[in-house]
C-alpha cells in the first residue's frame, strides 16, 4: 500500500526510511533491551569520503551521513544481535520467543545489508591501502585494483540503498493494555478513542468485539495521520503560488536557468527544455532535496534525549 | 406498590401519548395489574422509550437492583432482541403492540419482585452461547466465563470434544439436557443426577478417566448466605451456593476424587471464593492427596483470586 502512495506522490524509496524513523521509535522494544551503545562511526565515515570520489551525488549515502540516522540503524542492528542473543540462549517462554522472532524477521533484511555493507567496506579499504602502498609497482596491478576499487564502490552503493529501502513502514497496531481504560455500562465514553459494545449480554462477548473495534478505529486514525503526513510533504513542495514565490527562472538572454528552491544553475536552455539529461538531474536534486528537509524534520521532533513507547497516542477508552 | 391509574394517565398526557379510552370493564382495570391476576392493561400506547422510562423508575423507586438495565434487557426481550443496542436507534419512538405491552408488564412485574433478570426472562448469554434458564437452577455468573478460556474456547468450537456432567439437583440436569438438545450437543455430553459428596463410588464407576475435570461448586461460606442479594436469597437454590463452615466441603471431596477421576497430567479447574486458594494449597500439601499438584492461581476480570489449576502428577494411569 506504502509503495503504491509512493509512486503516487513520486517520493523516492527514501521516504520508506522516514517512515521506519518514526515506527522505529514507535516500536515496543521488549523492556529489557539495552539502549544503543554509542556508534562508532568510524567506517562509514571513512568510507564516505572515498565514496564520494566514484558516486554520484547519491542521496542514500547522503542520508546515511547524518548521524540521527547512523544512529538509528546502528540501535535496529544492535537490537537484532541481542534479539539473536536471546533466542539462542533458550530460557524464553512460548509467548515471548514468539514475539522476540517476530521482531527478528522483521529486522533480518536489514541487519545482512548492514553487515554487507561493513564487509564491503572492509574490502575497499584493504584494496586502498594495497593501492597506496605498492605506488611504485606495474601499471597492470594498478589497474587491476582501481577496476577492484569501482566494483566494491558499486557494491556499497547498492547496498547503501537497501539499508535504506529495507526498512518497509507497517501500520502496527500495538495496543498496550496500560493505555486501555474498559469502563463497563459507561454510556459516555471521555476523548481519546472510544469503542462501543452493548451486543451481547455476555460481558466477555462484548469485550472482544469492543476491542475488535476499536483496533479497526486506531489502524483508521493512523492510517489518517499517516496520509495527513504525506499531503504536507506534498504541498510544501507545490507552494504557495504566488507570483513572487517563483520557484524557476529562465534566462534566454545568459542562456541560463535557475531554480530557486534548491539554488540549481544550469545552462543551455535549449537541451534543458528539451527534456534532457539536464532536466533528470534538476529532479533528482530536488528531490533529494525534500526528502533531506522531510527527514531532518522528523528527526527534530524525536529528539535524541526522549524515549517514545509504543503506544497508541492520546486515551483509549473502551466502552462496553 | 403500584401507581393509581389516575396518576399514570396524567403522567401519560405529560408525556402527550394518544389514549385510546375504553368503555366498560376494561377501563377500571388499573394500567399496572398486579403480577398473580391475568388481568390485562387498558389499552394505552405508549412508545419503547415511554415504556421503559416509566419501568425504570418504578424499579428505581422500589429498590430493585441496576434498574435501567432490567427495563431494558427486559424491554428487548419483548421486541425479540437481545439487548437494546440491536434494535437501532428509530425503535425507541416505535408503539408497542398491545400483546408487548401486555408482556412488557408481565415480565417487569416479576421483576419487580426481585426476581434475576435472567429468570424473568428465561434465558442468558453465556460466552457466545444462549442458555436457557430457569429457577431454582444457578445461573452461571459472567466471571465463569474467564474460567472456560484455558482447556476450550467452547464446547460447541472443538467438535471432538466430550463431556460428562454430574450435579446433584434434578432440576439442573434437566435443563442441562434441554439446552444441551436445543444446541445440538446431546451426543456430546452425558449428564447424570448424582452428588459428589454421597455418590462418590457411583461416579467412579459410571465415568472413566477425563483429561479436565471442570467445577463451579458452592464455594460460599454457611455464614455468607445471609447477606445474599434478594435476587439470590429468594430464587437461587442455595444447595448450589452453599459450601459449609469455611465453604470447602464440597471442595474437599472433589480435591479428594480428582486423582481418580483424571488421566495422567489432567487438570482440575476450580471456581472458588477469593479466600480458598491458599486454603486449598495447604489441603493439597498436607493431605498429600495422591499425585495432585497445585500449580496456579487465576484472576476474574474484577481481578480477585477465584479459579484454582490443579494437575494430576501419577506414575501410573
Amino acid at each position: 500500500m506504502h509503495k503504491l502512495v509512493r509512486l503516487s506522490y513520486g517520493l523516492c524509496p527514501c521516504y520508506n526510511f522516514l517512515q521506519t524513523v518514526q515506527n522505529g521509535a514507535r516500536s515496543t522494544l521488549l523492556s529489557t533491551t539495552p539502549k544503543p551503545h554509542p556508534v562508532t562511526c568510524l567506517p562509514w565515515k571513512y568510507g564516505f569520503t572515498l565514496l564520494r570520489r566514484y558516486c554520484d551525488n547519491n542521496t542514500a549515502s547522503d542520508l546515511l551521513r547524518l548521524d540521527a540516522v547512523q544512529r538509528h540503524i546502528q540501535g535496529l542492528v544492535s537490537e537484532y544481535n541481542h534479539i539473536t542473543r536471546r533466542l539462542e540462549n533458550g530460557l524464553l517462554n512460548d509467548s515471548d520467543r514468539k514475539v522476540l522472532n517476530r521482531r527478528q524477521v522483521e529486522l533480518l533484511p536489514l541487519a545482512t545489508a548492514y553487515q554487507n555493507t561493513e564487509n564491503a567496506m572492509a574490502d575497499f579499504t584493504e584494496v586502498e591501502c594495497l593501492l597506496q602502498s605498492g605506488s611504485g609497482e606495474d601499471q597492470q596491478m594498478f589497474d587491476l585494483l582501481k577496476e577492484e576499487q569501482t566494483q566494491i564502490a558499486k557494491r556499497i552503493d547498492a547496498l547503501n540503498k537497501e539499508v535504506i529501502s529495507v526498512n518497509n513502514s507497517q501500520i502496527d497496531v500495538n495496543i498496550d493494555p496500560k493505555d486501555l481504560r474498559i469502563d463497563t455500562f459507561r454510556s459516555k465514553g471521555a476523548g481519546g478513542t472510544t469503542a462501543e459494545c452493548q451486543q451481547s449480554r455476555s460481558q466477555l462477548q462484548n469485550r472482544d468485539t469492543a476491542m475488535r473495534v476499536l483496533r479497526a478505529r486506531i489502524y483508521q486514525q493512523m492510517f489518517h495521520r499517516e496520509s495527513e503526513k504525506r499531503k504536507t510533504a506534498r504541498r510544501h513542495q507545490v507552494g504557495t503560488r504566488s507570483q513572487s514565490d517563483r520557484i524557476r527562472t529562465y534566462n534566454f538572454t545568459q542562456n541560463r536557468v535557475t531554480d530557486h528552491r534548491i539554488g540549481y544553475v544550469t545552462r543551455d536552455i535549449k537541451e534543458f527544455l528539451r527534456g534532457g539529461e539536464a532536466l533528470d538531474e534538476l529532479i533528482a536534486e530536488l528531490m533529494a532535496q525534500a526528502d533531506r528537509e522531510a527527514l531532518l524534520e522528523l528527526l527534530e521532533q524525536n529528539t535524541p534525549g526522549q524515549t517514545i513507547e509504543g503506544k497508541a497516542s492520546g486515551v483509549q477508552t473502551l466502552d462496553l | 406498590m403500584f401507581p393509581a391509574p389516575m396518576e399514570v394517565l396524567s403522567r401519560l398526557n405529560r408525556m402527550r401519548c394518544t389514549i385510546r379510552l375504553l368503555k366498560g370493564p376494561e377501563r377500571r382495570q388499573g394500567l399496572c395489574s398486579a403480577s398473580g391476576s391475568a388481568a390485562r392493561p387498558a389499552v394505552v400506547r405508549l412508545s419503547v422509550q415511554d415504556a421503559t422510562a416509566l419501568w425504570e423508575r418504578q424499579f428505581r423507586q422500589s429498590g430493585v437492583s441496576e434498574p435501567s438495565l432490567s427495563s431494558q434487557y427486559i424491554m428487548a426481550h419483548v421486541l425479540g432482541a437481545k439487548t437494546m443496542a440491536n434494535l437501532g436507534p428509530d425503535v425507541l419512538t416505535k408503539t408497542l403492540t398491545d400483546i408487548q405491552t401486555h408482556q412488557f408488564w408481565k415480565l417487569c412485574a416479576k421483576r419487580l419482585t426481585r426476581m434475576p433478570v435472567q429468570y424473568v426472562i428465561e434465558e442468558w448469554d453465556f460466552r457466545d452461547l444462549t442458555l436457557k434458564m430457569r429457577p431454582p437452577v444457578f445461573i452461571p455468573r459472567p466471571e465463569t466465563e474467564g474460567v472456560a478460556l484455558e482447556p476450550s474456547p467452547s464446547a460447541c468450537s472443538m467438535p471432538y470434544l466430550r463431556a460428562v456432567a454430574v450435579d446433584r439437583s434434578a432440576e439442573a440436569v434437566r435443563l442441562t439436557q434441554e439446552n444441551a438438545n436445543r444446541l445440538g450437543l446431546q451426543d456430546r455430553i452425558e449428564i447424570h443426577q448424582l452428588d459428589v459428596t454421597v455418590d462418590a463410588e457411583v461416579i467412579l464407576r459410571e465415568c472413566s478417566r477425563v483429561s479436565a475435570l471442570i467445577s463451579n461448586p458452592p464455594y460460599l461460606f454457611s455464614k455468607d448466605m445471609t447477606s445474599l442479594e434478594p435476587e439470590i436469597i429468594r430464587f437461587e437454590d442455595p444447595a448450589a451456593l452453599d459450601g459449609g463452615k469455611d465453604g470447602m466441603l464440597i471442595i474437599r471431596q472433589i480435591l479428594a476424587l480428582a486423582p481418580q477421576l483424571l488421566t495422567h497430567n489432567g487438570l482440575l479447574y476450580l471456581e472458588v471464593d477469593p479466600r480458598h486458594p491458599p486454603m486449598i494449597q495447604q489441603c493439597v500439601q498436607e493431605e498429600r492427596i495422591a499425585g495432585l499438584h497445585y500449580l496456579q492461581t487465576r484472576y476474574d476480570i474484577t481481578d480477585r483470586p477465584r479459579f484454582c489449576v490443579l494437575q494430576r502428577r501419577g506414575t501410573e494411569d
